[in-house]
């Protein structure tokens, strides 16, 4: 009767293993890591292979794991130069988000890059939409988000599309939002060291 | 009366491993977020300095010019902290009395496991409840399984106890009886109404740890009605099959049986899944007052030559519901137990005592003037009435105080009967049949949080 009874109690434990945080995510980039978190539900955030899959409406703050940082260079995660590689899989593109909190998650906050295939544009703080002279493209293209001091900026590939101040105060994360017909996949994370830049 | 000093030792006992126990349990969930304003500043200060003397155009001179430029990165941090429940559940003690099989002779531990506590060892009795279960600070988290499908916990408690007995002693032999510390439980939670009061469905699979000291499985389902201020009933059904041979020298006390039956339990706070997300300062209160352990001592005014301090009023785990009429102030309330000893002999104690009282403020929220009526009716019979004076203690976490606490003034008028008749084992207590006493007295409340009628008027 013991000896079923701990077999039974370690069979349980393994089979409780499986359990766990669904909506977040443990990225490895090299020798750091970073933390995603699905902030909608998450079942429209999922992995495929070593790629991140975002269906439409989903939404995954990204943000340099603190518990690892000290391995990595760097020195604070509220400044960063974030690289995505994303392709948009199906529909017009996407939502970047910086300078915002994932707690109760407004999207009128912070200073937004919208990123489509009909044309990009800027949300700046004060809620003004300046359009940029640029088209997304459906095949993978790199997103740069620099947030440094009081100074933002956008580029796609070697376009800096926007260059820009504000007076938000910097957070850790960044959040990428599907548009509602959209399904986008990011193939690739980095940060970089803002000192090295 | 030595089994009782027994209990008494084995009570702390049991809540000191308890105690030790939940530490390892998580209460609180904290979130952060960092905040950072930098601002990058540069200086640029340019200084000439012209020699003195003349110059001849035409020649060239070092500048005079010299240029500094400061870049100054100034960056201030801000930490948010927010802290959230961590449990589905997290709870003091659970009791239960279950109708099983096993032998009906003897006086039995009651309704809820509770009432016949101090009145167990009457062997000439009969009882109607031959099982019970005790249940010390059960405690339940999320369980994510099945594709986060919603309401599954896995859980624990400290120690738990099922008895059934098989004869009329009131003694729990091996073969009666399964205990289990830090047994495993996997439950379901089927919401009927999703308001606390929660009103749910619970089927259940749990087992012993491998490190005993009984071993079972048990199964089965509750019917659970709570929690309102931590307070709780349920009513049981299931199965369990196990061993105490540890416990015994001999190998094959099996104990297996059936059960069915009803429980309460106190200091035991349920959440939903939602309420997770809810930070601890937004969210609902139910009860006036939750209290864990309140002591008084009193003097009593029954003999001119009676000591200064004469007794003792004690109350565990403590609910006080407002009833919804007005602002709230007006509450019901009752306690798992308590103990009025105003003196040696002017002494009666009960389970689940009927309380009911006003709450005034007198100082802001900090003190508060309650006066109150009590019916304590089983084992012993006596109304209370009386003043409560309750002054809110700031927490000290520095000294470990890190939990609420009140300071009390008390006073009152206590008439009853101990019936000792009804007892076993207290045969050297000298307790009239009646008595009328008057007191006064102070004392702390530990564990003892108050919240505002306003606070609960939220909901």
């Amino acid at each position: 009767m013991k000896h079923i009874l701990s077999v039974l109690f370690l069979l349980f434990t393994a089979a409780l293993m499986v359990g766990c945080d669904y909506e977040r995510y443990q990225l490895v980039v090299g020798d750091y890591t970073l933390e995603g978190i699905a902030i909608s539900d998450w079942r429209d955030v999922s992995r495929a292979g070593s790629f991140i899959r975002i269906k439409p409406g989903g939404r995954f703050a990204v943000r340099v794991d603190y518990q690892t940082q000290y391995l990595t260079q760097f020195d604070n995660q509220t400044q960063y130069l974030a690289q995505f590689d994303m392709a948009v899989l199906s529909g017009t593109g996407a939502n970047f988000y910086t300078r915002v909190v994932t707690h109760q998650f407004e999207p009128t906050d912070g200073i937004a890059f919208h990123y489509a295939i009909d044309g990009c544009s800027v949300r700046t703080e004060d809620g003004r939409r300046i359009p940029l002279e640029f088209n997304a493209d459906t095949e993978e293209e790199t997103i740069k988000i620099l947030s440094k001091a009081d100074q933002v900026e956008f580029s796609v590939g070697c376009d800096k599309l926007y260059e820009g101040l504000s007076s938000l105060e910097g957070t850790e994360y960044i959040i990428i939002e599907a548009l509602p017909d959209s399904e986008l996949e990011i193939r690739a994370i980095n940060y970089f060291d803002i000192d090295e830049l | 009366m030595k089994c009782y000093i027994h209990l008494l030792i084995l009570l702390p006992g049991l809540l000191y491993i308890s105690s030790l126990l939940t530490g390892c349990y998580t209460i609180t969930r904290t979130e952060e977020d960092l905040y950072t304003i930098t601002q990058s500043d540069t200086t640029i200060r340019e200084e000439v300095n012209n020699p003195p003397g003349d110059r001849d155009n035409g020649t060239i001179y070092p500048s005079p010019r010299t240029v500094k430029i400061v870049r100054e990165y100034v960056q201030r941090d801000s930490t948010v902290e927010r802290h959230y429940p961590a449990f589905l559940r997290f709870g003091g003690i659970e009791t239960a009395s279950f109708l099983s099989s096993g032998s009906g002779d003897g006086g039995g531990n009651g309704l809820f496991g509770l009432y016949g506590l101090l009145n167990s060892k009457r062997t000439t009795a009969t009882k109607l409840y031959t099982a019970n279960m005790y249940r010390f600070t059960p405690y339940e988290i999320r369980l994510r399984w099945f594709n986060d499908s919603p309401n599954w916990t896995i859980g624990t408690a400290a120690i738990e106890l099922f008895v059934r007995q098989n004869d009329p002693s009131a003694e729990w032999d091996a073969d009666e009886s399964l205990i289990g510390i830090t047994p495993i439980y996997v439950r379901k939670r089927y919401f009927l109404r999703e308001d606390p009061p929660y009103i749910m469905i619970v089927p259940f699979f749990g087992f012993s740890g491998p490190w005993g000291p009984s071993y079972y499985v048990n199964g089965g389902a509750t019917f659970d009605v709570g929690s309102y201020g931590g307070l709780n009933f349920r009513a049981y059904a299931g199965y369990i099959a196990g061993t105490s041979s540890l416990l015994s020298n001999e190998s094959n006390s099996g104990v297996t049986f059936p059960y069915f039956g009803v429980g309460v339990s106190a200091l035991d706070f349920v959440n939903k899944t939602e309420e997770l997300f809810i930070e601890w300062k937004d969210h609902d209160h139910n009860a006036l007052e939750v209290s864990g352990l309140n002591v008084d001592i009193v003097r009593a005014f029954s003999d001119a030559s009676d000591p200064p301090l004469t007794g003792l009023i004690l109350r565990f785990a403590s609910a006080s519901i407002p009833v919804p009429i007005g602002d709230r102030r007006w509450f019901v309330s009752t306690s798992m137990f308590n103990l009025m000893a105003l003196n040696s002999t002017d002494i009666a104690f009960g389970f689940l005592p009927l309380r009911t009282g006003y709450r005034l403020n007198l100082v802001a929220d900090e003190l508060n003037l309650e006066p109150f009526g009590e019916l304590t009716y089983f084992p012993s019979t006596a109304w209370h009435f009386g003043l409560r004076t309750m002054l809110k203690l700031p927490e000290i976490e520095q000294i470990g105080f890190d939990f609420p606490m009140t300071f009390n003034l008390v006073a009152g008028l206590l008439s009853g009967s101990t019936n000792i008749d009804v007892l076993s084992s207290f045969e050297d207590l000298q307790a009239p049949n009646d008595f009328t006493t008057p007191y006064i007295g102070f004392g702390i409340g530990i564990g003892d949080d108050l919240f505002t009628p306003e606070e609960v008027m939220r909901r």
